[in-house]
């Protein structure tokens, strides 16, 4: 009995891990596009930024912020 | 912000470490840089779990971003006090150079395992560490204690402001030093200062050598219309009055150390019932790792909500941090260390490789 329980234990777990892992997956994807929707943001791009620092004489603020 | 360009940067994979040196164990943190990747200043700050207020603040940041503005219209001016703002800390120059952390790539993979290829910051610092473990090396105070507080040197900065003394503690170095509250530090080792952040980049860079030297520290301060000139004294040792607790990178040094446990202080009612004496260690195992490489200490018959009262035949009170820092400083990879618990009023031994 002991034994059933723990195999559909771990059955349940090998399905729910999926799809747990792919609420993270998508979040990671969506991440950049929800950022970019600020106007403010160039999304993980630091030779651009530099280049726009450049043209418009700006500071950067570069921002390290794991999506959590 | 339209006075800035703003770049998000979300993962640490290729990061460059010669540029970019910050707490890795931080979850958010910023660079003000000039377009030749000169660095005005920092942002950003950590010391709980879970608490940010004590640490950052929006009117803070907005005080950081200002500072970085005036630094910008006087960048000519002040670009040889801004050179030290960056300094050759790690001879690795990108995460990748670690051997734990070389199978990722460059870029996060949005096809597929997307969060799985996302190089965490804190990923980092647990390579760093662990290289320096695996290789039977004594994990330097600079190493552990990154990035340590002013407040480990009694000095406490107002977390609304860019560096304004809110509190000395007395007898503190910083007591000695002669920093009041209200004062408000302009430079540090020569460094102009726009972030409590700052402040812990010139700490974390202030190497006290091996020998019995103190290190010193040449600040400036604004004290009403006045400026005064200071030094700072830091005390060989000084570093280790830091908490680790709240560090993601503690994990695995609770796995090294530790054999997985996570060890917790005691209410003064819990050591009364426990019967502790007043000086006598008492941590509570408030977990013990069950898995892998972090179950070393249960395989060996530690359980959780039992009480350490002895490690490595340390047996004074100390903290967590103190115990941690003497499993990885004063002990190798593979030596055995013995913990002794109170569980249900017995003293129980037992014994484990450190990791």
């Amino acid at each position: 009995m002991t034994m059933k329980f723990l195999a559909a234990a771990a059955i349940a777990g090998f399905l729910v891990l999926p799809l747990v892992a792919q609420d993270r997956d998508t979040k990671v994807r969506n991440d950049k596009r929800d950022v970019l929707e600020d106007g403010y943001w160039i999304y993980n791009d630091l030779p651009a930024g530099i280049e726009q620092a450049k043209l418009l004489g700006r500071p950067l603020m570069v921002v390290f912020r794991c999506i959590p | 912000m339209d006075k800035f360009v703003c770049v998000r940067i979300v993962q640490a994979n290729a990061m460059d470490l010669t540029q970019f040196q910050f707490d890795f164990d931080q979850t958010f943190a910023v660079f003000f840089l000039n377009a030749d990747k000169t660095i005005y200043g920092r942002y950003g700050t950590r010391s709980s779990h879970a608490e940010t207020t004590q640490d950052i603040s929006l009117e803070g940041l907005r005080k950081a971003m200002e500072g970085a503005l005036d630094l910008h219209r006087g960048f000519s001016r002040v670009k040889p006090a801004l050179a030290a703002k960056k300094q050759p800390l790690m001879k690795q120059k990108q995460p990748e150079d670690f051997a734990a952390l070389a199978s990722f790539k460059p870029q996060i993979n949005y096809q597929e395992k997307t969060a799985q290829s996302c190089m965490h910051c804190h990923q980092v610092r647990d390579a760093e560490i662990r290289e320096l473990r695996e290789k039977k090396l004594a994990i330097p105070d600079e190493v552990l204690f990154a990035y340590p507080k002013p407040d480990v040197l009694g000095l406490k900065l107002n977390v609304l402001e860019v560096s304004t003394v809110e509190e000395v503690a007395a007898d503190s170095a910083a007591a000695k030093a002669g920093f009041q509250a209200g004062d408000k530090i302009v430079s540090l080792a020569g460094q102009p200062i726009i972030s409590i952040a700052d402040v812990q980049w010139v700490l974390h860079t202030s190497i006290t050598p091996t020998t019995d030297k103190p290190t010193r520290i040449p600040a400036e301060v604004r004290r009403g219309e006045e400026l005064a000139s200071l030094t700072l004294t830091l005390q060989p040792g000084w570093r280790k009055g830091s908490d680790l607790s709240w560090r993601t990178s503690a994990w695995d040094l609770r796995r090294m150390g530790f054999g997985g446990m996570f060890l917790g202080d005691l209410t003064a009612e819990e050591r009364t019932k426990a019967g502790l004496k007043e000086n006598q260690l008492g941590l509570l195992a408030k977990h013990v790792g069950e898995y892998g490489e972090h179950a070393v200490a249960l395989r060996a018959g530690v359980r959780k909500g039992d009480i350490v009262i002895g490690f490595d035949g340390i047996e004074k009170a100390t903290s967590e941090s103190a115990l941690l820092a003497h499993a990885v400083q004063a002990r190798k990879r593979g030596e055995t260390v013995t913990v002794k618990v109170l569980r249900d009023g017995k003293e129980l031994e037992f014994k484990f490789a450190l990791q």
